[in-house]
């Protein structure tokens, strides 16, 4: 038995609907395994982790919507949020405290067995002044003997207090039949940053969004995301951010590839709300594609309700240069070899943000057999 | 010292309007139903294939959804809209024919001005009746046909029954399945193989009854290696019930031929204008969509092109003007179902005043669609903080042989723009002037001298103060 959410990954602002990009559906299977685990290794000295969610309201602290041009507005943090808040089998609130500057990424891996599932339920608090790089894993997860196919359900809210700052890398590397839920929601005070890299380079199914509200005077957010998709799996991912107050910056940046029978589909929306003078938002989007069966969609959104402001987008999509290509390839690669190290280079922005080599080499293995295939 | 926002002024719409009293004849009663339908398609002399497809039209609207997207159209009540209007003229080639208000206002619009100076033929529908039709002789020699719909229905059938909603079928929303039901005048061309009309073709649109919708129909068939230009042109006075537009344009651009379809939309704020258009365009056929929209309360309007011959190609350059009251939401879609198909889409929007603009795109490339180019750009200038402008592209790639590039930019008058042209010896006004009417030229570079005039008197940008 299976369960279906039908209205993940929404728009914020409908379109047509014959072109299926409103929202999306998953179905969840419903059989494994909770998976139990202690995704953390080390806990430096400042940060506490406890697993007692009850007093997080983050709902609250996320102002309603402001648009006014239209009346069917849709939420962007979605019934992903609602379904993990409900199902969640791990729960932590991990707290960085006032003024502390964490050296060392700090990582949490959690690593499914066969048929597991894992919904989790994390809020990070970065208060006041504090810095610091988090790294979350999702890695395994292999079918089990009865051929359940293992699936992860996330919701990570982030509250980045004034002027601290936070990295955040996810790397989704569950293995390719699985189904992976994802939602990601931060609030960005005054003078705050918040760096997400998301990195979707596992899964069959793989169902991902990032609402980042920049709520305080000069808040700042980069939101890359890089995605790799292959024989007929499936990637839908959802960035969103929303600028509420004056000369914040915010840049969504997606670098992917796919082949085979892949079909992807990136909504983005860079949303200025009135109010926001003299902000900045960026959205760029740049699309290998390397198989003739590919399904790419791509629909990003500007909305602006404030004048004073600098809004733009860029997307590309294309396969690989052919001069670059022929270059390389006079240079004694083969041409296998060449594409590699373009769609590489492309993503090298991406790469060098990962802290730790075996990220590393599990986003270039999976780079490669994207390629290759 | 407060600072001063930067002002576009309001342009002068008395020429527009100015409401003729007497001018109806007769007009069905408010509302939609069968027996409405019936008497508008007797009033038409339908052959009963029209009138089969009118009650389907019907049938469909009384079944069909709202559009679950877009501006909000609560406001319209279809139990509130007249859906036919006959003016007190006839049909005529001689505007010295024409009921005195009629020609009056006409007159006003310059419509017989240019006819004489630029224009090859007219149309002039009036409510929901053409009531102006006339062709220069080279036209009739080269066999091109530009005639009234309900003229082509009967004296060129068979081509219009092969042609008539076909290519906007009436299931695909319920403004189409309300046009199919209600639709009346309207303009029909062929343009035979080979034929390259030197000059353009313009049909204009007045809307002057309160509450009353406009429901024309125009068709154009451009055969083989031909080339046209028309022009569509509307407008209406201002009233202070709902009118509607839901018009419907339907291209057909065979191999080798070139069609330009050049609109300069300017209807009156209480105008909800829901129209469709698309094109099919064959082998290394080329459709070029010009548009304006400056008026209207709300505006929904995307012209479609279907690139199924191999070398199609489309170019979209569209400029939107929303002001107090205004939701303009308008855009492009184009399908590639072919190889070596490219399309340009280029839109520009200025919203002012509490105006919303919103562009609003898709781009499908179906796999066979190999090697095919495209290119969105959009740009967007708010003049103050009450105003919105939205974007809401949308791409669906299904090849690894086609380059897609989508571009879009939101902002104000750039401060150092305007500084560097003031280092030049122009004023602040006359710098913004001039931002402005660049950042509208491609558009209106694209229309012919006497309706580029028109456009840039329809922007009539008055700059005042400084950027605020």
């Amino acid at each position: 038995m299976h369960i279906r959410l039908a209205s993940l990954n929404r728009l914020p602002v409908r379109t047509w609907s014959w072109l299926s990009v409103n929202e999306s559906a998953l179905e969840i299977p419903s059989l494994g395994a909770m998976y139990h685990g202690d995704p953390f290794a080390d806990v430096p000295v400042g940060v506490t982790i406890r697993s007692d969610v009850s007093d997080v309201d983050f709902r609250s602290s996320v102002p309603p919507r402001f648009h006014a041009a239209e009346g069917n507005l849709h939420e962007v943090v979605d019934d992903t949020a609602r379904f993990v808040e409900q199902r969640a089998s791990y729960r932590a609130v991990l707290e960085i405290g006032e003024d502390v500057s964490v050296e060392a990424p700090m990582t949490a891996t959690f690593d499914l067995g066969a048929g597991e599932q894992l919904f989790d339920r994390i809020h990070v608090r970065a208060l006041r002044g504090s810095n610091a790089k988090i790294v979350f894993r999702y890695l395994g997860g292999r079918p089990s003997a009865d051929d359940v196919v293992p699936c992860h359900g996330g919701f990570v809210s982030f509250e980045i207090e004034e002027g601290a700052s936070l990295t955040f890398i996810q790397i989704q590397a569950l293995c390719d039949r699985a189904v992976h839920l994802d939602a990601i929601d931060a609030v960005v005070a005054r003078e705050g940053k918040f760096e997400v890299l998301l990195s979707e380079i596992g899964g069959q199914e793989a169902m991902a969004s990032c609402n980042v509200e920049l709520l305080g005077k000069s808040a700042e957010s980069t939101v890359n995301g890089l995605y790799l998709a292959g024989n007929d799996s499936v990637r839908d991912l959802n960035y969103r951010i929303g600028f509420a107050k004056p000369e914040t910056i915010g840049l969504i940046r997606v670098r992917g590839a796919l082949n085979g029978k892949a079909r992807k589909t990136m909504k983005s929306t860079i949303d200025f709300i009135r109010g926001a003078s003299k902000s900045q938002g960026r959205e760029e989007e740049s699309v290998l594609v390397l198989g003739d069966e590919v399904v790419n969609v791509s629909t990003p959104l500007l909305l602006c309700g404030e004048d004073d402001v600098s809004g733009e987008h860029a997307t590309s999509i294309g396969r690989p240069n052919s001069e670059k290509l022929y270059y390389l390839m006079s240079r004694g690669f083969t041409e296998k070899q060449a594409r590699i190290l373009l769609v590489e280079a492309s993503m090298s922005t991406m790469l060098d943000m990962i802290p730790d080599t075996d990220g590393r080499a599990r986003v270039l293995a999976a780079l490669r057999e994207v390629v290759e295939a | 010292m407060a600072k001063q926002k930067t002002r576009v002024e309001e342009f002068n719409r008395d020429i527009y309007d100015v409401y003729d009293h007497d001018t109806t004849e007769y007009q069905m009663e408010q509302g939609l139903n069968e027996e409405i339908v019936r008497s508008i398609s007797k009033e038409k002399d339908d052959p009963q294939w029209m009138l089969d497809l009118r009650l389907k039209g019907l049938a469909l609207f009384q079944k069909m959804p709202m559009p679950s997207w877009g501006p909000w159209l609560g406001e319209l009540d279809m139990s509130k809209v007249v859906t036919y209007v006959r003016p007190n003229a006839k049909m005529t080639d001689d505007w010295k024919e024409l009921p005195p208000d009629i020609r009056r206002t006409f007159d006003r619009l310059g419509i017989p001005q240019a006819e004489r100076t630029s224009l090859f033929g007219v149309g002039a529908q009036y409510d929901s009746e053409i009531v102006y039709h006339s062709v220069q002789q080279e036209m009739r020699d080269n066999n091109v046909v530009y005639t009234d719909m309900e003229s082509a229905m009967h004296e060129y059938e068979d081509i219009v029954r092969a042609h008539f909603m076909k290519l906007l079928t009436m299931d695909e929303h319920i403004f189409l399945a309300l046009h199919a039901a209600v639709w009346s005048g309207g303009s029909f061309v062929y343009v035979p193989k080979g034929v390259k009309v030197r000059m353009p073709l313009q049909s204009y649109f007045r809307l002057n009854a309160p509450g009353a919708g406009q429901f024309e129909h125009t068709l154009i068939i451009c055969e083989e290696g031909s080339e046209l230009h028309f022009i569509e042109g509307c407008s209406a006075p201002r009233h202070n019930r709902l009118n509607l537009h839901a018009g419907c344009v339907e291209l057909f651009v065979h191999e080798g031929a070139k069609l330009r379809y050049s609109t300069i939309e300017n209807w009156s704020k209480n105008m909800m204008n829901l129209n469709s258009k698309r094109a099919r365009v064959e082998k290394d056929g080329t459709i070029e969509w010009v548009s304006g929209t400056f008026g209207s309360h709300i505006t929904m309007l995307y012209p479609s092109s279907m690139l199924v011959g191999e070398g199609a190609r489309s170019e979209y350059t569209g400029i939107s003007f929303s002001g107090k009251g205004q939701i303009i939401d308008t855009g492009a879609k184009v399908v590639h179902a072919a190889p070596h198909t490219s399309s340009t889409t280029t839109s520009k929007s200025i919203s002012r005043d509490g105006g919303q603009a919103v562009f609003r795109s898709s781009v499908k490339i179906a796999p066979r669609a190999t090697d095919s180019k495209c290119s969105v750009i959009c740009e967007s200038l708010m003049m103050d903080n009450d105003s919105r402008a939205d974007t809401i592209p949308v791409m669906d790639v299904r090849n690894d042989t086609s380059d897609i590039g989508h571009e879009a930019k939101i902002g104000r008058i750039s401060e150092t723009a305007v500084y560097y042209l003031m280092t030049r010896g122009l004023s602040e006004e006359e710098a913004k002037a001039m931002i402005v009417r660049g950042f509208v030229e491609p558009v209106t570079k694209e229309l012919p001298l006497e309706y580029a005039v028109e456009m840039n008197r329809l922007i009539s940008l008055e700059l005042e103060g400084t950027i605020g």
